[in-house]
C-alpha cells in the first residue's frame, strides 16, 4: 500500500496535481483513496466530482461529524462510511472533522 | 488517520495536505511513503518548497518528489534548479485547458485528455509507484 502527500504554496496548482494524479491512478487499476486535508477543500472538483457534488461533499461531512465525542470504531469503517465514490476504484474523503479520531 | 488505515495491497492512498508548510510541520509524517512538492517558478513558491523538503528529510519521509508547475520556458526550469538545488522530477507546462477546466469546476482529465499537462502528469503517475 503506497501513501503519498501532495504538498505546495497555496496557489501552486497542488490540488491539481493530486487530482489528476489521483484519476490516472485508479485507471491504472489502483484502489485509490484520496483524502482532502486542505483548508480549502478542492479536491473533488480536480477529480471530477463537480462543484455542487463537492459542496455536498463538504455538507455531508458536517452533518455526519459534528464536533463531539470520538467515535468507537475503526478508521476503516469510518472510511467507507463517508467515503464517496468519484469513479470505479476511486474515492474521496474529507479529513478535518477526523482530527480527534480515537480507533476503538 | 494514515496510521489507522489497514494495510491493503494494491490500495493508494492519495493526500492532499494544505496549503504552505504546516500541515507538514506538524506531526511526525512518518506514514508518508512520498511527499509530492508542487512548487510554482518564482521566489516564494520555492522557498515553501524548499521548507516543505527539508521537513521532510528531518521527518525522515521515504521519497521526496519536486513537480515544477505551471512552466512556461526553460528559464523557469533553470530558476526551480537554482534555487532547490536540484533536478525537477517531473514538469509541468503552463497550460490553458487546465486554466479553463478550473473555471468550469471541472477535472482537467475529462476537459482535455490531450492537454500537455494531462500528458505530464501521465508520465509522473506511471513513475509514482516505481
Amino acid at each position: 500500500m503506497a501513501k503519498i502527500a501532495v504538498a505546495g504554496k497555496g496557489g501552486s496548482g497542488k490540488t491539481t496535481v493530486a487530482g489528476v494524479l489521483a484519476r490516472l491512478l485508479a485507471e491504472d487499476g489502483h484502489d485509490v483513496l484520496t483524502v482532502d486535508a486542505d483548508e480549502n477543500p478542492n479536491l473533488g472538483i480536480s477529480l471530477g466530482l463537480g462543484v455542487e457534488r463537492t459542496e455536498r461533499l463538504l455538507g455531508a461531512r458536517e452533518a455526519l461529524l459534528p464536533d463531539g465525542p470520538a467515535i468507537a470504531c475503526s478508521m476503516e469503517e469510518v472510511v467507507d462510511d463517508f467515503a464517496a465514490e468519484v469513479g470505479e476504484r476511486l474515492r474521496i474523503v474529507q479529513v478535518r472533522k477526523f482530527d480527534h479520531f480515537r480507533p476503538g | 488517520m494514515l496510521a489507522a488505515l489497514e494495510e491493503k495491497p494494491g490500495r493508494v492512498v492519495l493526500v492532499d495536505l494544505g496549503g504552505g508548510v504546516m500541515t507538514v510541520a506538524r506531526g511526525d509524517q512518518s506514514q508518508i511513503d512520498t511527499l509530492v512538492v508542487v512548487v510554482e517558478p518564482y521566489p516564494r513558491s520555492a522557498e515553501v518548497a524548499r521548507r516543505l523538503l527539508e521537513m521532510a528529510a528531518a521527518k525522515h519521509v521515504g521519497r521526496r518528489i519536486v513537480v515544477a508547475n505551471k512552466v512556461a520556458d526553460d528559464q523557469d526550469v533553470a530558476f526551480i534548479r537554482e534555487f532547490l538545488g536540484l533536478e525537477p522530477d517531473a514538469v509541468i507546462p503552463v497550460d490553458g485547458a487546465v486554466r479553463t477546466a478550473d473555471r468550469l469546476g471541472a477535472s482537467p482529465i475529462d476537459h482535455d485528455r490531450a492537454s500537455p499537462a494531462v500528458g505530464a502528469l501521465r508520465e509522473l503517475a506511471t513513475s509514482l509507484l516505481h
